[in-house]
């Protein structure tokens, strides 16, 4: 049965499954008007009032797990020793800094709460709880390694979600909206810069600090065979009062899915990103003398690049208002504004639940 | 930023000024306080609208409401006579189908120029009914209508005595539904190619 291939979209993607779950989720005689022939030819007979890819709200939990070690300049490969500047004996360049991290890890708990409005409109907000450590290495006396720590809420995202068009087999939703500044981007901790709290790089900041707006398209389909592919864009205004702005992105992401029975469903994908350097820089964060930049993650243009990474997982619908979904992905290809820590895997946990 | 809103011009609004402000005093969790506010808002609004026809719509089974959508968006897609005041829906079927179909086209319109949509239950015995789209259950005499006109909608292909020109069937566990070419030319009735592009062809 292939009942619930909506509800794998809205593991998969976001703004797929706002949309298309709201054609899932007519009650009233006047929302049944409001059902277009192309919209009635995807909506599932045995797919019950109850049922969770038909209510009026749905919330999504999401827990994403990345891990970052090792260094990138471009496609090569740099080791810890290399981006370690080991002091006076060695010559100290653009590419070499007195403190190194060595292993990033990073906890993303997303909180998300959608409401269908029409048939084709959806409104929802994201709340994004972030955990992030960093270790480091460095020459500085008494911090030959330390860790740093940050957590806190991110930025909220509030958008609205559309779906273009469908037909009895596919559809195109579209989303926008604003994403607020409610990350905080005055994190601070012990670093060797001086004694005390200093402020932190950009890694270690929760928010942007700037007013952006995410763009989001998808487009999904239940024929003789199942994949989605979905496009988005964070297109960050102005500077923040740090007087940086972080870097415009965009990624492709497409996925195929394979049905094992009516609970479970595999799937497997690929996804390019493009993220540009930090625009700007902030003050704070620099040393005095001829290399203002301590560590690589100091220096604004150490961000962003190119990727391309793979992804497999699977899809649990254990009761009918439940959907769970775990997937795992890893990058095949990098080419990173360097040096820069590179991404090693990164793994998901996502819930759905929907209710009227 | 506030630098850069000066320089759009952006900041001589006083709303925008006090946005810079809330975010510049750190005080972010008011502003997300207010999109929350005004998200739940908008949600509790069209609950309380909603909730009356919810209570009366959900005795009947799914499958039905979804004909019923299915049979308003038929009626968008056939050409109706220019002098027709109304648009005669005829159904077979109990007080919770009939009432759903009522409360459903309540205050809608169809065709050019756009005219109302009457809903009326299909009697049994009496030789009837002026009826110009007619959705069946179950098979009817084959003179029941009395107008050649009709154009009849049959709940499943079992429904064949009464000869209609749109059949719903299931496949996929989705509704679909199949024209019959040469019913519908009985009917002389015509209707959108858009339609039957979505239909099966029997």
């Amino acid at each position: 049965m292939r009942s619930w291939f909506k509800a794998k979209s809205i593991v998969s993607l976001v703004i797929s499954s706002a949309v298309v779950g709201a054609a899932y989720g007519q009650s009233t005689p006047a929302e049944f008007a409001e059902l277009s022939i192309q919209q009635l030819l995807n909506v599932e007979l045995d797919n019950t009032e109850s049922n969770q890819t038909s209510g009026q709200w749905q919330f999504q939990y999401q827990l994403r797990h990345a891990e970052f070690e090792g260094y990138m300049d471009g496609d090569a490969d740099l080791s810890t020793d290399e981006v370690l500047w080991s002091g006076p004996s060695e010559t100290r360049t653009q590419d070499n800094y007195p403190i190194v991290p060595t292993l990033i890890t990073q906890n993303v708990h997303l909180f998300s709460l959608t409401r269908s409005l029409t048939s084709d409109w959806s409104i929802s907000i994201n709340a994004p709880f972030i955990r992030q450590e960093t270790d480091h290495i460095s020459i500085v006396p008494g911090y030959d390694t330390f860790s740093i720590k940050t957590d806190g809420l991110g930025d909220v995202v509030v958008k609205g979600n559309y779906q273009i068009t469908s037909t009895a087999d596919s559809a195109w939703v579209m989303s926008t909206g604003i994403s607020l500044p409610t990350g905080s981007i005055d994190e601070v901790g012990d670093t060797p810069r001086d004694h005390g709290n200093q402020p932190l790089p950009y890694t270690m900041q929760l928010g942007s600090g700037t007013f952006d707006i995410p763009i989001e398209l998808g487009y999904h389909s239940d024929g003789d065979h199942h994949f989605m592919v979905s496009m988005s864009a964070m297109v960050r205004t102005g500077r923040n009062d740090r007087g940086y702005r972080l870097g415009h992105n965009a990624s492709v992401n497409a996925r195929y899915y394979w049905y094992e029975n009516d609970t479970i469903q595999w799937f497997t994908g690929l996804g390019a990103s493009y993220r540009q350097a930090i625009r700007g820089r902030d003050q704070r964060l620099l040393v005095d003398g001829p290399f203002p930049f301590p560590a690589s993650i100091t220096d604004p243009a150490n961000y962003g690049g190119k990727k391309v990474a793979a992804n497999v997982g699977i899809v649990w619908k254990p009761i009918p208002n439940l959907h769970l979904a775990v997937d795992f992905n890893k990058p095949l290809y990098q080419y990173l504004n360097g040096p820069q820590p590179q991404e090693v895997w990164s793994s998901s946990f996502t819930l759905v639940s929907s209710f009227d | 930023m506030a630098h850069n809103l000066k320089r759009c011009g952006l900041a001589a609004l006083p709303w925008f000024q006090v946005l810079i402000d809330l975010v510049s005093r750190r005080r972010r969790q008011c502003l997300l306080f207010i999109v929350l506010m005004a998200v739940t808002n908008v949600a509790y609004s069209q609950e309380l609208s909603q909730e009356l026809s919810q209570e009366l719509s959900q005795e009947l089974p799914r499958e039905m409401k979804l004909k019923s959508a299915y049979i308003f968006n038929f009626s968008k897609y056939v050409s109706w006579p220019a002098t027709a005041k109304q648009v005669q829906v005829c159904m077979q079927g109990n007080d919770a189908l009939i009432g759903f179909m009522k409360d459903l086209v309540q205050g809608r319109q169809v065709g050019q120029p756009p005219r109302p949509i009457e809903v009326r239950s299909l009697v049994s015995g009496e030789a009837n009914q002026d009826c110009d789209i007619a959705f069946v259950q179950q098979d009817l005499p084959k003179d029941y209508f009395t107008s050649p006109n009709t154009l009849i909608v049959a709940s499943e292909r079992s429904v064949k005595q009464s000869r209609p020109a749109l059949i719903f069937f299931e496949e996929n566990n989705k509704l679909r539904f199949e024209v019959d070419l040469e019913a519908l030319h009985d009917s002389q009735r015509q209707i959108s190619s858009e339609l039957l592009k979505l239909a099966k062809i029997k």
